[in-house]
């Protein structure tokens, strides 16, 4: 049987990944930990985003929701670490189960979509600074990091090492799941909604259905990377709500190539460490960010990987394996 | 296999459709004409769920399916072939006729498994592909391919779906001579195995396929028969060739 170079490759960087941890300075480890954590939101917003063709600006509140809820339990009421994420991640997806329900189910498509989740993300940061009971206002709440547990090892998150291992694991585990996602019977009708939805109903499919829990699964892991990030950190904060955490995604997405299954995660991979460098030396980089996405939108419509898929296969031949 | 009873569509004002009668035989090749406006394209997406009836009801093999949405429709067996071709643009020709093929498989909402690994959807994938003459250009993204190849698609789509009633809204329409011939031959070759329903405008495609025509002229209808007696209906004639 022949392996896919995809899977080769991907078995590769994750092998080399394990094993360069303890050789590096601690700049890199927070950067390749934050493309880590990142990469997992990426890679479930595109699957809202690129698969299903739902274009939310809302996915800050599953991040927020996945960071507050796991670092309330663990600040508060000194829960067990993974209890903690599990409760973060069961917050999310309810929410996202919600709002894809009240949006698809009555029939919100497109730009009307988009709109909404735009609405809800900007409320739920209000609410957010309101509450701030709960949420710490704008300053957020912040916390000992906790330890994870394993056997015999107790291994503090507030260690560097740790954190980065704890990512890598996160993102493997992510990355494997929502691949099989994409590739599964369910991922392709996500793709016939997003092309026509209209046919794809006269091929049988109950789209509201499929679009409802594609945009739930999204959530669950934008919640999962926002439970850990908060876990890692410290601390959770009102700003994870706000629609620039969905402007990020949107970004890698599209300048990865969406659609594709590892788009999302090079897009990460080239844009994080360019924007964190430009926000170091210069207080006004949003201007970039905005800049770079425009020029994305317009010039690399299919993003990077869709354009390789093209340049390797010119008539579309293979996209079997790599789509 | 198919019966309505007292069909009417009304938009607004309009009465596209009013108390339409009519019954479509289990293996029959029924054809439905009428010059534009005449009610035609309400009474295919009547049937198919694209719209609800005013009033009537309709019934699919016994079943009375007039609420139901069209995606329980072609659960049912109910498919259709739209009269602007109606495919999916960024996805290969391949990926278009699995995703036909694969809503009838019982894993076909499993987001846990690897898709290729359904085997019997792949063969029969390869099948519809050889039968429509695209094999050649399985991984070729759809929205590239001619506007004559996107109609095979279309057709190719349907095969996937394999409806036992199969509703057919200007198949031909906008094709080339050649193109037309293909089309004309592919529902020739379904009409063997399924019960067809078809809209044409065209009455030499009309007559060499119908086996029995209805005529619809301003939402009613005027005429049925065989096509010869239809060909020779003096009211037929009139509406026609007023038309032109």
């Amino acid at each position: 049987m022949k392996i896919p170079l995809s899977r080769v490759i991907f078995t590769s960087i994750f092998a080399i990944l394990f094993f360069i941890g303890p050789f590096m300075p601690r700049y890199i480890l927070f950067l390749i930990n934050e493309i880590l954590l990142w990469s997992i939101f990426a890679m479930a917003y595109d699957l809202s985003f690129g698969y299903a063709g739902m274009l939310s600006f809302g996915h800050g509140v599953f991040f927020g929701l996945g960071n507050y809820g796991a670092a309330i339990l663990v600040k508060d009421l000194r829960m067990n670490l993974f209890i903690a994420i599990l409760f973060g991640v069961i917050l999310a997806t309810i929410a996202g189960f919600g709002i894809g329900y009240i949006t698809r189910a009555r029939g919100t498509r497109g730009p009307q979509f988009a709109i909404l989740t735009f609405i809800i993300t900007v409320t739920a940061y209000l609410v957010s600074l309101t509450l701030s009971w709960i949420t710490g206002g704008i300053d957020g709440i912040s916390f000992a990091t906790p330890t994870v547990h394993l056997g015999m090892w107790e291994l503090s998150l507030s260690s560097w090492l740790v954190r980065y291992y704890f990512s890598l694991v996160a993102f493997i585990a992510s990355f494997l799941i929502l691949c099989r996602v994409k590739n599964s019977p369910f991922g392709i009708v996500l793709l016939a909604i997003r092309e026509n939805e209209e046919r794809a109903r006269f091929a049988g499919y109950n789209t509201t259905k499929y679009a409802i829990l594609a945009f739930a699964i999204s959530a669950l892991f934008a919640g999962f990377a926002g439970a850990i990030y908060g876990l890692e950190y410290g601390y959770a904060n009102p700003t994870f709500f706000q629609v620039n955490i969905s402007l990020n995604a949107i970004l890698w997405s599209y300048f990865g190539g969406s659609g594709t299954l590892f788009g999302p995660i090079v897009g990460t991979v080239i844009l994080l460490p360019i924007v964190d460098y430009i926000s170091k030396h210069w207080a006004y980089y949003w201007i970039a960010v905005g800049a770079l996405l425009i020029i994305v939108v317009i010039k690399f419509p299919s993003g990077i990987m869709g354009h390789l898929q093209e340049l390797v296969h010119p008539s579309g031949e293979g996209r079997k394996e790599i789509a | 296999m198919l019966k309505v009873e007292n069909l009417s569509k009304h938009f607004g004002g309009v009465r596209a459709l009013q108390n339409i009668n009519l019954e479509v035989r289990n293996g029959e090749l029924r054809g439905i004409m009428g010059p534009n406006g005449s009610g035609k394209s309400t009474f295919v997406n009547l049937i198919t769920g694209y719209l609800t009836p005013t009033s009537g009801r309709i019934f699919f093999k016994g079943e009375d399916i007039t609420t139901f949405p069209p995606e329980a429709r072609v659960q049912r067996g109910i498919g259709r072939i739209f009269q602007i071709t109606n495919i999916f643009p960024n996805l290969s020709v391949y990926d278009n006729i699995w995703i036909a093929v694969q809503s009838k498989n019982k894993k076909r909402s499993n987001f846990f498994i690897n898709r290729n690994k359904l085997k019997d959807v792949e063969s029969n994938v390869e099948e519809i592909l050889e039968l429509i003459g695209l094999s050649h250009k399985a991984y070729e993204i759809a929205k590239n391919c001619s506007y004559g190849e996107q109609r095979l698609i279309e057709i190719g789509i349907i095969m996937g779906l394999d409806p036992e009633l199969l509703l057919l809204d200007e198949p031909t329409a906008g094709l080339s001579e050649k193109e037309r011939n293909s089309v004309v031959k592919l529902i020739k070759d379904l009409a063997r195995s399924k019960t067809i329903v078809l809209i044409e405008h065209a009455m030499d495609v009309m007559f060499s396929l119908a086996e029995f025509v209805t005529v619809f002229h301003e939402g009613k209808i005027i005429a049925e028969g065989i096509p010869k007696e239809i060909a020779s209906n003096e009211e037929v004639q009139k509406i026609y060739l007023g038309e032109i």
